[in-house]
């Protein structure tokens, strides 16, 4: 089977901080990976790396066999991939209904069906259509960030750490939408702090550490690894 | 620090430029030394805006404004008291001084754009005024028959004469300058522009060194309005109004936005410039607009900027030697057997969110107390609440004893607390040396101290003494003399670590001191922080890397969802069940599909 | 009848100023700069006006829409030449190189069509309408009415191009986090441009409005720049409702306050006082109070997100 995304040696510098050191991961089309890592460990760097919002050093970074490097985030959004940044950036002046179009490059008779699919996945949008973002709690806000990266219909989706910010239950609910999102044969690649949860939902995960592969491996072998342990709180 | 590319070019310019200047008052006739005249009058207000908006970074609008003021004041005290040029000087100068110190104080802390306005509008009024106010002013027309220059009784006759007077004053105004921006003041204004939080850190009262700045920038525009009227003959309201402006902003955003000789290359250039075009007619104001445009994109450093790029470029820059190591003497604490930092039930909401819930913590001296917690659980909440950049809800912050809640950054620099930040803060441009040297006594740094100080300042040598001395320690001499924007990203961190302690703190915190280290670095930096604390200096580190932090610190306290779940000896807390839970998660899988409504 | 004759003029006024403040508005929430030229883009409009009269000959209103496309081109000339090379530098270096394009439309305008005050023609016709007969008093002219009519007519217009279409969502977006924008696939780049058109094509509207009673010569640009500034600081930075009620605000404080002895008897003794002068003096007076005590605007937080 051919990886949907293939990263291989991903170098990034912020000016004169080097992010990621050397990271390569493969997600085939369809799956749930998980991408763990304390803070600062590059998670989001890679995330932003995918989607354009930064311009790696060296390596390569390959959608469907096609190499992204010439490619404008704009055009990688419309090729196929879904992006659900860091803290939500819902837009916060344009209704929850709008917030969802907005990301719709489709004919209006499908965007109206995707809309409803949207309402079908998070029915707490539906309630809140008509209303702006920003008046939106934390967690509706997220729900709402995960449905607009699904608007394109991506075939793989972005997801950077969800649950920055919610309270455990609303983590708990957030995450739970994952395998509903695989299940469309869209593939997740989820970042996140909180390693149980992201590992309960994903078929196998990645570990950085300060810009590095830390370990990797099925979900369920890290789940139960001490290394994991020592990856987040040192030895 | 002699020979540089930049020292060349500057040189060579004011050679030039010195020529030109003979060259025409020997030759030429009396129109264009006029005009020439004219051009160092406009040097000098462009001076002068060099502080206000190069040096403090304020797009001010209202230069014309101090120059029609100095004009006015200037060309009435002659017309209705016969009071000449030279003994009307300090009432045109102060004129616009005065007026500039009582429009400061709700002005100046706006924002640019709103800073942009607000100087708009007051150039409107004043202009409003020297037309409307006939009986003063002579109205639109203006009033005729303003005196020549006159100095010590001698008049000044136009030609050379009135050149040679106007041009020693740009002279003396330059020189003035130069000494003002190429001391501590410049640097403090660049730390101030280039990185305010860091300036404010290392006690730099960024509200007094602005108002400073926009003194001098009224300052020199009443001394230009004060020539440009007994050079013209009338003052008009043609002095204070817009055209003016545009013309002393683009002088030095083509010049230079902070040497002084590039505003005087700018005032030449400009200031000639539609007598050049003059066989264009209409369209020679339309070219100006084109290279203002054209200055702006292609050469953001100005004329000036650019030549000392391309000779930096094109010649080798020597690196003058470090200087000699001088220890800085230990800063004394009134309350030594008090607790360093007391934090007494601090709690801060952020709209829906609690960042911080009634948090309480003790730092003792000569003690590292580490904080840690995950992404978003308060820790930098709470270290911008401790240094001033937010307001607490409720809770008090004491410093050996002394409530400090809610003060002002910079007023906590100065009674002890220095910080360092997740995204290093240095001047890019400034040395390493340098940018550690501005925080030894930044408080001292002001106008009458840097007026004070001869052709070499005392103050700076014993400055950069000891911060070669804390370059060292912390093991970052070999970067003293680089550029700090060149300098590699751990070398950056310690140069940062050094400025902190140049402030001389009893309490130093430390944002994620080692994110993007690598290992070795993060050994030897947490050596040398560790040999901080012999000296009584206290630290608060906030840091996710336990590897770094557990063996550093002495205790470690963990934030989750802002509150405090764990506090106590490293090896404790990181084997608190709390602890782990926060940072992996619940060792549960997440109950699958359920929704609540 | 004396007030109601003060507040239509002051809508008409008010109606064109308003456009000025929202494309002002428009580009600021776009690109987080302030564009120094949108008053000289006013003048550029009623100037491209006179010639597109002296060439077709038409009425005002038939020359709209030409108008607006010269305008649109104009203002994507701007942003590829003072917008785009420096976007990625601090904002003031757009607020000076926005200041530089001011001049060159200033002194383009001077050297193609002279110093002059000129005047532009009317959008439909010269008369007046005056409901209730002569004794009322109350007199519109079909200038005013016209204009108030064009303004609200664009107005609606944007409003429903921004609420009701794809393109109208994703300016916004894109106004508000550029980033995401483009990370679901909005290229950004082309919404700039376009808001700059849109910004430019309604200042060059209002140049026509306003240039038939209030005339065109090429220094007014700073007159009306200072307008949109000042609507938008007194609407609250950034919101787009409160740049329009700052805009007629402004403008009904301009046609008031000559009139004020008239409504109020008392006044009557300090009658010559009430000119141009100190209605412009008053009026900077209320703005720097605004600036000092209230830099948030006069509507609050409501409308000052940004929508």
């Amino acid at each position: 089977m051919t990886a949907l995304l293939e990263i291989e040696d991903l170098h990034i510098r912020y000016g004169a901080v080097t992010a990621l050191h050397g990271v390569s991961l493969q997600i085939h089309p369809g799956e749930a990976v998980a991408l763990l890592g304390a803070n600062g460990a590059g998670k989001s760097t890679l995330m932003k790396a995918v989607i354009g919002l930064l311009r790696p050093h060296a390596g390569a970074i390959r959608f469907d066999g096609r190499s992204l490097a010439t490619m404008r985030p704009e055009h990688r959004a419309r090729a196929g991939i879904g992006y659900c940044p860091e803290g939500r950036r819902t837009f916060p002046g344009l209704l929850v209904r709008e917030n969802l179009l907005v990301a719709c490059w489709a004919p209006a008779p499908e965007r109206a069906r995707r809309l409803e699919a949207a309402y079908a996945l998070f029915p707490a949008l539906r309630t809140k259509a008509e209303s702006p973002a920003w008046q939106l709690s934390g967690g509706q806000q997220q729900m709402l960030a995960i449905a607009r990266s699904l608007m394109g219909q991506p075939r793989l989706l972005l997801l950077d750490e969800p649950s920055l910010g919610l309270s455990p239950l609303l983590t708990d609910e957030v995450i739970a939408r994952i395998p509903a999102i695989t299940a469309t044969g869209t593939a997740v690649l989820l970042a996140e702090q909180n390693a149980a949860k992201a590992l309960s939902v994903c078929a196998r995960a990645w570990v950085l550490q300060t810009g590095r592969v830390a370990l990797h491996g099925p979900a369920a072998d890290l789940a139960s690894s001490p290394e994991i342990r020592r990856a987040f709180l040192g030895g | 620090m002699r020979h540089t590319p930049a020292t060349l070019v500057n040189s060579l310019a004011l050679a030039g430029l010195a020529a030109y200047l003979v060259w025409s008052g020997a030759t030429q006739p009396n129109y264009p030394l006029r005009v020439l005249s004219i051009a160092g009058i406009y040097g000098l207000l462009a001076l002068g805006y060099q502080f206000i908006f190069g040096h403090a970074g304020a797009l001010a609008l209202s230069q014309a404004t101090f120059m029609g003021l100095g004009a006015y004041a200037s060309g009435i005290l002659a017309l209705r008291y016969g009071l000449p040029f030279d003994v009307a000087l300090p009432l045109s100068i102060g004129a616009p001084v005065l007026l500039a110190a009582v429009v400061a104080a709700p002005v100046l802390r706006l924002q640019t754009h709103y800073f942009a306005l607000a100087t708009l509008i007051i150039s409107q009024v004043a202009l409003l005024v020297a037309v409307e106010w006939q009986s003063l002013t002579g109205g639109a027309n203006g009033l005729g028959g303003v005196p020549p220059i006159q100095l010590l009784g001698t008049p000044i006759r136009a030609g050379w004469p009135l050149l040679a007077t106007v041009w020693g004053f740009v002279a003396a105004g330059t020189l003035l300058a130069w000494q003002l921006g190429r001391g501590r003041l410049g640097q403090a204004w660049a730390c101030m522009r280039a990185a305010p939080a860091a300036a404010a850190s290392i006690g730099i009262d960024a509200a007094r060194l602005r108002f400073v700045a926009f003194l001098l920038s009224a300052a020199y525009a009443g001394l230009a309005g004060s020539l440009y009227v007994h050079a013209l003959r009338v003052v008009s309201p043609d002095a204070l109004a817009f055209p003016v402006v545009v013309t002393c902003l683009t002088i030095v955003v083509v010049g230079s936005r902070l040497r002084p000789l590039g505003a005087l290359l700018g005032a030449v250039l400009i200031v000639q410039l539609p007598e050049w075009f003059r066989d264009l007619r209409d369209y020679s104001l339309l070219a100006y607009g084109c290279i203002l445009l054209l200055v702006i994109v292609l050469a953001p450093a100005g004329l000036l900027g650019t030549l000392e790029d391309w000779a930096a470029r094109l010649l080798p820059t020597p690196t003058p030697p470090t200087p000699a190591p001088e220890a800085p003497s230990p800063r004394t604490t009134p309350n030594a057997q008090r607790p360093v930092l007391e934090i007494r039930t601090l709690s801060r909401r952020f709209g829906g969110v609690q960042a911080l819930d009634a948090v309480s913590l003790t730092v003792r001296p000569g003690e590292a107390l580490g904080l840690i917690g995950p992404n978003g659980s308060g820790k930098t909440t709470l270290v911008n609440l401790v240094s001033g950049l937010y307001t607490p809800d409720t809770g008090t912050v004491r410093l050996h004893g002394t409530d400090i809640t809610a003060q002002p950054t910079w007023r906590l620099a100065r009674a002890g607390i220095a910080r360092t930040f997740q995204t290093v803060a240095l001047v890019d441009d400034m040395t390493a040396l340098d940018n550690v040297a501005l925080a030894v006594d930044a408080p001292a740094i002001g106008l009458l101290a840097t007026l004070r100080t001869g052709a070499s300042d005392p103050a700076q040598a014993t400055a950069r003494a000891q911060a070669a001395h804390l370059l060292a320690r912390m093991g970052a001499s070999d970067a003293a003399m680089q550029p700090a924007g060149s300098l590699a990203y751990g070398i950056r961190r310690r140069v940062e670590i050094a400025r902190a302690l140049a402030a001389r703190p009893t309490l130093l915190l430390l944002d994620e001191p080692a994110a993007g280290l690598n290992e070795t670095e993060q050994a030897d930096l947490a050596a040398r922080l560790r040999a901080l604390l012999e000296d009584g200096t206290a630290l608060l580190v906030i840091e996710h890397n336990m590897a770094f932090l557990a063996p550093l610190v002495d205790r470690m306290a963990c934030l989750d969802a802002g509150r405090l779940i764990a506090e106590g000896l490293p090896a404790a807390v990181k084997s608190d069940p709390a602890v782990v839970e926060a940072y992996l998660g619940t060792p549960e899988p997440a109950p699958a599909l359920q929704m609540t409504p | 009848m004396l007030a109601l004759q003060l507040l239509f003029n002051a809508t008409a006024l008010g109606a064109a100023y308003a456009l000025v403040a929202l494309g002002f508005v428009l580009v600021l929430n776009a690109t987080g700069a302030v564009n120094f030229a949108q008053g000289e883009l006013v003048m550029a409009g009623g100037f491209v006006a006179l010639a597109l009269d002296r060439l077709l000959a038409l009425p005002g209103l038939a020359l709209l829409p030409p108008l607006l496309l010269i305008m649109a081109a104009i203002g994507l000339a701007l942003a590829l030449l003072a917008y785009f090379p420096i976007r990625r530098r601090p904002a003031d270096t757009v607020f000076i190189s926005t200041i530089a394009v001011g001049i060159i439309l200033a002194n383009g305008a001077n050297a193609l069509f002279g110093p002059e005050q000129q005047t532009t023609p009317a959008l439909v016709g010269t008369g007046a309408w005056r409901p209730g007969g002569s004794e009322s008093g109350l007199v519109i002219p079909y200038q005013s009415a016209a204009t108030i009519l064009v303004a609200a007519g664009l107005i609606i217009a944007l409003h429903l191009v921004f609420t009701r279409t794809q393109l109208g969502r994703r300016l916004r977006a894109t106004a508000q986090d550029r980033e995401v924008a483009a990370a679901i696939g909005i290229p950004v780049d082309r919404m700039v441009a376009a808001t700059f058109m849109v910004g430019a094509a309604l200042a060059g509207a209002a140049g026509l409005l306003l240039s038939r009673s209030f005339f065109v010569s090429p220094t007014d640009g700073g007159n009306y720049m200072l307008k949109a500034y000042v609507a938008v600081t007194i609407g609250g930075w950034g919101s787009i409702p409160g740049a329009v009620l700052g805009a007629l605000l402004i403008a009904l404080f301009e046609v008031a306050f000559p009139a004020l002895p008239a409504l109020v008897p008392a006044l009557g003794p300090y009658g010559t006082g009430f000119n141009q002068v100190w209605s412009t003096i008053v009026l900077d007076g209320i703005i720097l109070l605004i600036l000092w005590r209230r830099p948030q605007g006069l509507f609050g937080e409501a409308v000052r997100v940004r929508a």
